[in-house]
């Protein structure tokens, strides 16, 4: 092995006052060389950004970095003048980050922004600098790069922006790439593309330093793993090894919240199952499992678009709910799902099509008759916080649903309330408190507790699981399945994680452009897509 | 309130419910320590003046008239010989009672147009917003002046005045903010669970759009007594020997050049008073706006 890249013995960032102090990482050590790539993998808070961030002097004003070793390049960093750390960020590494629409400026077309670390950092001409520009566009694959190099952030797709951040990043041909969670934020087809294209500057002899949550992406392009846990290192060696034969528990509980990796009914998490009285009355009354609860029938929606054509969001979609069992609604970023989620919420009309609830008509009727009607569908969104009305705290938020509006502040419903967090798996504590001060998985467990606090016979569920972390994930979805056991309820489940829909469906509708490309049994369509466009999506898709 | 404060609020720096940048438990500075001081002691003068002053602010004894400050006239007499301590300390009762009351009757007529622009059909939410619009052109105090050209002065007509000429202003950021509420998801997800039009807007949509409106009055109450002071030294609100401060100012005005007394300690508390509530004001809205949902 040639002298490292990166280089770093015993670093330990802590931010906060020295006598009351908070060690965001701890005694963290590791060696990257040349067009090799190391994953630095764990859940949110764990250190791995503020690592990262702490080889480029950028772990924060605050932060206090201390190391035996810590060098980039050759270079030490510690210590390092401010004007040191920024000829070492522009020449000697690349950074990508997560949202690469807050990391580009929108006012300014993105040729100028990758030329910016060029004009910068080189001693090129103007007409130098455009030719390495459209190179580099070149480079990252960008579809008809002298057009694109004058457009904005704005007018790019999440993929296309990543590209261009890409771009910018290995302008100046660096010999360190930090890729902070690079495809999370994109469609699992474009996440291919993108790893694809990281794989190959590997190949091609940069050193590349992966922040990601996901397994999956790391097991594909990375050749060691180190996993973090609370500021440590708990797991470092080879991919294969490390993922193969995890020998730390912390590793063996990443790998199993997995979803793709289990069968349906399986589960995710190292809780175990519930088993509360939850409902226990309700349950003899309840529809044996199978019964159709919800019908839509040629379903289709337009939106005019501002100055032009009217795009058609839903298009001929037909559905079949039923009592116990769960529809997968997978598809990639404008696809419609959540078009197709509104419109069996009842919150946009159908322009044409016909829906049935529990064997009456749901579309076409007025909105006060179907207003008695709404307890019988729940909802569970992406975004709960924003759902949550802000003043209210969670025994608010439960006695307004199941009080059926009447109330906030009944005692009479302290019990049920009671019920409804023991049935989500929470403790009675957070009754006072408000959804701001609770964590993600906290928070979709109250979701879930309200949605289910009118006794619904569905929930749509619209990318419930998408915000969290994979062990919270693993458990929120152990959670809809034991209360789908327990209660019978239908689900919607809308995801663009195929992973996820798999794991947790009966039978799956694939989604594309608004119509539904291929229906059929959950376990069937993922073993043997028929229709292309699944096909795509399930090689795409990365496997453990 | 102004037209700033509108634009304020359109530029978000008005408290907003979501943002969540929460710095919890901000020290109280020492101007807020002062200006809650100032308040109180102006509140306890409005409510029992006899605990800071003996004297009778109307009784006369013209054989004490024009007495600079001394230990037993610490602000001096008037023309009278009316101790002007006494007055201005019985002065704070009117004007403040102006200052809120103007500033609720401002608030109560733009939450009705705010909620009627801001929930109603299309036409009717035109015609509010253009009716503001137009009321928004003129001054404030102008338009306070046209309602008390038309009614007659007083001071029962000059407090509805400030409120009236207060209201567009706040009825444009109640509007707006509604607005903004009624398309947070958190009002969808209360249709979803079946509540009814009125009940969203009576639990939901109101409580957090006028919420952070309440913060902004209590700035609106200070140029409330500022304009209830104008009017008042304009000879159109209070009406002499009444103890109010802009009245006092208006009596005091042909003697500004012998007995300087008469106008400079009224005015104190005026500016007192204004700058006490204003920077209360201000501070409520940065605590709102930093805790946030």
């Amino acid at each position: 092995m040639s002298e490292p890249i990166v280089s770093v013995r015993n670093l330990r960032v802590a931010f906060g006052r020295p006598q009351n102090e908070n060690v965001a990482v701890d005694g963290v050590s590791f060696e990257l060389a040349a067009g090799e790539c190391l994953a630095l993998v764990g859940e949110s808070g764990s250190g791995k950004s503020v690592t990262a961030r702490s080889l480029i002097g950028l772990a924060g004003e605050h932060a206090r970095v201390t190391a035996d070793v810590l060098s980039v390049a050759g270079r030490p960093v510690l210590r390092m003048p401010e004007r040191g750390l920024r000829s070492l960020r522009g020449k000697s590494v690349g950074l990508v980050l997560q949202d690469a629409l807050v990391s580009l400026d929108p006012l300014r077309p993105i040729g100028r922004e990758i030329d910016d670390s060029l004009r910068l950092h080189s001693s090129l001409s103007a007409a130098e600098r455009r030719e390495r520009v459209l190179e580099l566009l070149a480079a990252v694959r960008m579809p008809e790069p002298e057009r694109r190099a004058t457009q904005r952030s704005g007018e790019l797709s999440g993929g296309l922006r990543q590209r261009a951040l890409i771009a910018s990043a290995i302008a100046l041909d660096p010999p360190l790439l930090i890729a902070d969670e690079p495809t999370t934020a994109l469609d699992v087809t474009i996440q291919a593309q993108i790893l694809d294209l990281l794989a190959e500057l590997r190949a091609s002899g940069t050193a590349l330093l992966l922040i990601s949550h996901d397994l999956a992406v790391v097991r594909d392009i990375a050749d060691r793993v180190a996993v973090m846990q609370k500021g440590r290192v708990v797991e470092y060696g080879e991919t294969e090894r490390v993922l193969g034969d995890p020998q730390h528990p912390y590793t063996q509980t990443l790998i199993d919240a997995v979803p793709a990796a289990h069968r349906r009914g399986e589960r995710l998490s190292a809780e175990p199952p519930r088993v509360s009285t939850f409902e226990r009355a309700a349950r003899g009354t309840d529809s044996p499992v199978g019964t159709v609860v919800f019908e839509a029938e040629g379903l289709a929606k337009q939106f005019a678009l501002r100055g032009g054509s009217p795009l058609r969001a839903v298009d001929d979609v037909s559905m079949l709910l039923e009592s116990g069992r769960t529809l997968g609604l997978v598809g990639e970023s404008g696809s419609g799902k959540t078009t197709v989620a509104r419109l069996v919420l009842g919150l946009e009309r159908p322009d044409s099509g016909s829906m049935t609830l529990l064997g009456v008509r749901w579309d076409g009727v007025p909105e006060r008759e179907r207003r008695g009607r709404r307890s019988a569908l729940g909802a569970i969104y992406q975004d709960t916080l924003s759902s949550f009305d802000p003043r209210f705290t969670v025994e608010q938020l439960l006695t307004d649903a199941i009080s059926g509006g009447r109330s906030v502040r009944s005692a009479a419903h302290r019990g049920r309330v009671g019920e409804l967090l023991d049935a989500v798996g929470l403790p009675d504590a957070v009754r006072g408190r408000r959804p701001l001060h609770l964590s993600g998985g906290q928070r979709q467990r109250v979701a879930i507790a309200r949605a289910l606090a009118p006794s619904p016979k569905i929930v749509v569920c619209d990318e419930p699981v998408s915000a969290l972390d994979v062990s919270v994930q693993a458990q929120v979805l152990d959670l809809l399945g034991d209360l789908q056991r327990e209660l019978g309820i239908s689900y919607l489940f809308i995801s663009h994680d195929l992973g996820v829909v798999q794991h947790m469906s009966d039978t799956v509708s694939v989604m594309r452009h608004g119509r539904i490309v291929e229906h059929g049994d959950a376990a069937e369509v993922f073993a043997s897509p028929q229709h292309e466009y699944t096909r795509q999506l399930v090689d795409a898709a990365p496997r453990l | 309130m102004s037209l700033t404060d509108a634009e304020a609020l359109q530029a978000g720096t008005l408290p907003r419910r979501h943002d969540v940048r929460a710095r919890p438990g901000a020290r109280v500075t020492p101007g807020e320590v002062v200006a809650g001081a100032v308040l109180l002691f102006l509140a306890l003068a409005a409510i029992v003046p006899e605990l800071f002053t003996s004297l009778d602010p109307l009784a006369i004894s013209p054989s004490e008239a024009f007495q600079s400050p001394s230990p037993s006239h610490w602000f001096g007499t008037d023309e009278s010989g009316r101790d002007v301590f006494a007055r201005t300390i019985h002065g704070a009762r009117p004007s403040l009672t102006i200052g809120v009351a103007a500033t609720a009757i401002g608030m109560v007529l733009a939450l009705i147009l705010g909620v009627l622009g801001g929930v109603g059909p299309k036409p009717v939410d035109y015609t509010v917003t253009r009716v503001g619009e137009v009321l928004f052109a003129l001054p404030g105090l102008l338009l306070a002046l046209v309602f008390i050209a038309i009614v007659g002065p007083g001071i029962v007509t000059s407090t509805i005045a400030v409120g009236i000429s207060a209201a567009p202003g706040y009825a444009r950021i109640i509007r707006s903010q509604i607005r903004a509420v009624r398309g947070a998801p958190y009002v969808e997800a209360a249709v979803v669970l079946g509540r009814s039009p009125a009940a969203i807007l009576g639990r939901h949509i109101l409580p957090n759009a006028v919420a952070p409106v309440f913060v902004l009055a209590t700035l609106g109450v200070g140029q409330a007594i500022v304009w209830a002071s104008s009017l008042s030294y304009l000879g159109l609100g209070a009406v002499p020997p009444a103890a109010e401060w802009g009245a006092m100012l208006s009596a005091g005005r042909s003697y500004i050049s012998n007995a300087w007394w008469l106008t400079v300690f009224p005015g104190i508390f005026i500016v007192l008073a204004a700058a006490a509530a204003t920077s209360l004001g201000r501070a409520m809205q940065a605590r709102t706006r930093q805790v946030g949902r």
